[in-house]
């Protein structure tokens, strides 16, 4: 069986999408016997999920209008 | 393409990779402006909606890579390790919180920009990339130079900062 360190080496393949099915088992392996490891990683998961929901950072409307009539007066010297 | 759909349609991803890389306003506006008239000059030249993407990512980090380099305010200061909690014998608690019905309101909004926003920079580049942007790993490699095995180094770092900073907002008090 890994480590607990060898586990938190292989974490980022475990929770990529294409993560092999034997980087799959030997963590589910540690998992299954480690109960730190355990929590370790199910806040380590709630990180990620919880960062893949971030809204996007808003633009100022000021800004928004500024950029739109900089990008027609590009677009009008295109040749 | 009209200038409307292009900052309907890509202004908010840029500004926000770029909100997030440069950590204000000022310049993240700088380098949304410059991305976005080089798309609205080369917009003809791409050959798929993937390949745009690809090519939409590549120049936004890069200008924001320019700008930062620029601005010279790159502090000397020792990078932490993260990956010394977890050496610290992983004494985690666990957390009273269930992401999918946990909603991301201003409060935990805010405290993710802010952790994002106090991550070292070699770390922050790819995490942005990785966990909100969703690009691959060899993905990131190639935008910012780097191999798979140091974006993945970075990426475990990075999500441990986070981590670090959410732990005390969400760790069960036992009564």
């Amino acid at each position: 069986m890994i480590t607990c360190q060898e586990l938190a080496d292989l974490l980022v393949d475990f929770f990529a999408d294409d993560a092999t099915p034997q980087c799959r088992k030997v963590v589910q392996e540690h998992l299954a016997h480690c109960q730190g490891c355990g929590v370790f990683v199910q806040t380590y998961s709630v990180t990620i999920r919880l960062t893949r929901r971030m809204p996007a950072v808003p633009m100022r409307p000021q800004f928004a209008a500024r950029l739109l009539q900089l990008l027609r007066e590009a677009v009008q010297e295109q040749p | 393409m009209t200038p409307e759909q292009v900052v309907r349609d890509y202004a908010p991803r840029v500004y926000s990779i770029a909100r997030r890389m440069l950590g204000n306003d000022a310049d993240a506006e700088d380098v949304t402006q410059d991305v976005l008239l080089q798309v609205v000059r080369k917009l003809n030249t791409f050959r798929g909606e993937a390949d745009f993407w690809t090519w939409l990512h590549r120049v936004t980090v890069n200008m924001a890579l320019v700008h930062r380099q620029k601005r010279a305010r790159r502090a000397e200061h020792e990078i932490p390790d993260p990956t010394q909690q977890f050496q610290d014998g992983h004494h985690v608690k666990p957390w009273a919180i269930e992401p999918e019905k946990q909603a991301i309101n201003r409060e935990l909004s805010g405290l993710l920009e802010q952790a994002i926003a106090n991550m070292p920079e070699i770390y922050r580049d790819v995490y942005i990339l990785a966990d909100i942007e969703g690009l691959s790993n060899p993905e990131i490699g190639e935008i910012l130079g780097l191999s798979v095995p140091a974006v993945k180094s970075r990426l475990h770092r990075g999500r441990l900062l986070i981590r670090e900073a959410l732990a005390p907002h969400f760790e069960e008090v036992k009564a």
